[in-house]
C-alpha cells in the first residue's frame, strides 16, 4: 500500500520536474531568439504591425531624433554630475544647488517636450488607430512615470509616508 | 487495603440508578463489526486503485506518452513565457532608446 502511494508520489514529482525543466529551456531558447535583433524598433513592428513603408518613415523619424535624445542624455549626466559635486563638497542647499535643480527641471522639460514631439511625429506616420495607440502607450511609459512617482507624493496618496 | 465506606457504596447506587444506561438495539455489536470491516474494505480498495493507477502509467507504451505530453506541455509554457519577455525585453529596449529620463 505504501509503495504504491510513493511511486505515484515520485510520478508526479518527475512530472513536475520535467515539465518545469522543459519549460526553463524553451523559455531561454525563445528569449535568446526572439530578442537576439540590434533593432531597436523591432518592438514597434511587431507591436503596432507596422508594414515595410510604414516602418521606413518610423526608421527615419527615429534615426534623426536619437542625435537629440543622446544629447539630452549627456547635458542630464552633466547637470546631474555638477550637483552630485556641489552636495559632495557641501552638505547644505546653497544658491547654487539651487540654480543647478532649477537647470535640471529645465533640461528635463525641455527634453519631454522633445519626446512628446517625437512620439507625435511617430505617431502621425502610422495607420491612425496604431498611431493613437503608440501616443498613449509612450505616454505611459516615459512620463507617465514621473507622473505616477508624482502622484505617490501628494498628500491625499495613502501610499504617502507622512501623516 | 479495603477504605469504601458503607457510605460510598450507597451513594455508587444512587449515582448508577440516577444515570440509567440506555439498552443497545439488537445487533448493535455485529453491526459495530461490519462497519468495521467495511472501512478496511474501501482503504484497501483505494489502494489497490493506486497500485492499478501506478502499473498502468509505468506501461512502456503509456509513459513514453506520458513523457511526451510533459515535454509538449513545458516546450509550450517556455514559449508562452519567453514570448512575453522577449516583448518585454524589445519594448525596453525601444523605450530606453528614445527617452533619456528613463531609467530603466
Amino acid at each position: 500500500m505504501r509503495r504504491s502511494l510513493l511511486s505515484l508520489l515520485s510520478l508526479v514529482i518527475l512530472a513536475v520536474v520535467v515539465v518545469a525543466l522543459t519549460s526553463a529551456v524553451a523559455r531561454r531558447v525563445c528569449v535568446h531568439q526572439l530578442a537576439s535583433s540590434d533593432d531597436d524598433l523591432d518592438w514597434l513592428r511587431q507591436e503596432f504591425s507596422l508594414n515595410q513603408s510604414d516602418l521606413l518613415r518610423v526608421r527615419q523619424l527615429h534615426e534623426g531624433y536619437l542625435p537629440r535624445c543622446r544629447d539630452f542624455c549627456e547635458r542630464i549626466a552633466l547637470k546631474n554630475r555638477e550637483l552630485e559635486s556641489l552636495l559632495a563638497t557641501n552638505n547644505t542647499v546653497t544658491a547654487a544647488v539651487e540654480q543647478k535643480i532649477r537647470e535640471i527641471a529645465a533640461l528635463r522639460a525641455e527634453c519631454q517636450t522633445g519626446m512628446l514631439r517625437h512620439f507625435q511625429e511617430v505617431s502621425a506616420v502610422m495607420p491612425p488607430d496604431q498611431g493613437r495607440r503608440y501616443f498613449a502607450e509612450m505616454q505611459q511609459l516615459t512620463l507617465g512615470q514621473h507622473q505616477q512617482f508624482e502622484h505617490s507624493m501628494s498628500p491625499a496618496s495613502a501610499a504617502h509616508g507622512h501623516h | 487495603m479495603n477504605t469504601s465506606s458503607p457510605d460510598d457504596s450507597r451513594l455508587r447506587g444512587i449515582l448508577r440508578d440516577a444515570r440509567p444506561a440506555p439498552e443497545l438495539p439488537p445487533g448493535f455489536q455485529n453491526s459495530v463489526w461490519r462497519r468495521i470491516e467495511h472501512a478496511d474494505t474501501e482503504l484497501t480498495n483505494t489502494f489497490a486503485g493506486l497500485e492499478a493507477l501506478v502499473g498502468w502509467l509505468l506501461r512502456p507504451r503509456h509513459a513514453f506518452v506520458g513523457a511526451t505530453a510533459l515535454v509538449l506541455v513545458g516546450i509550450t509554457i517556455g514559449v508562452v513565457q519567453g514570448g512575453n519577455l522577449a516583448h518585454d525585453l524589445a519594448r525596453d529596449r525601444y523605450v530606453s532608446a528614445i527617452s533619456p529620463l528613463t531609467t530603466r
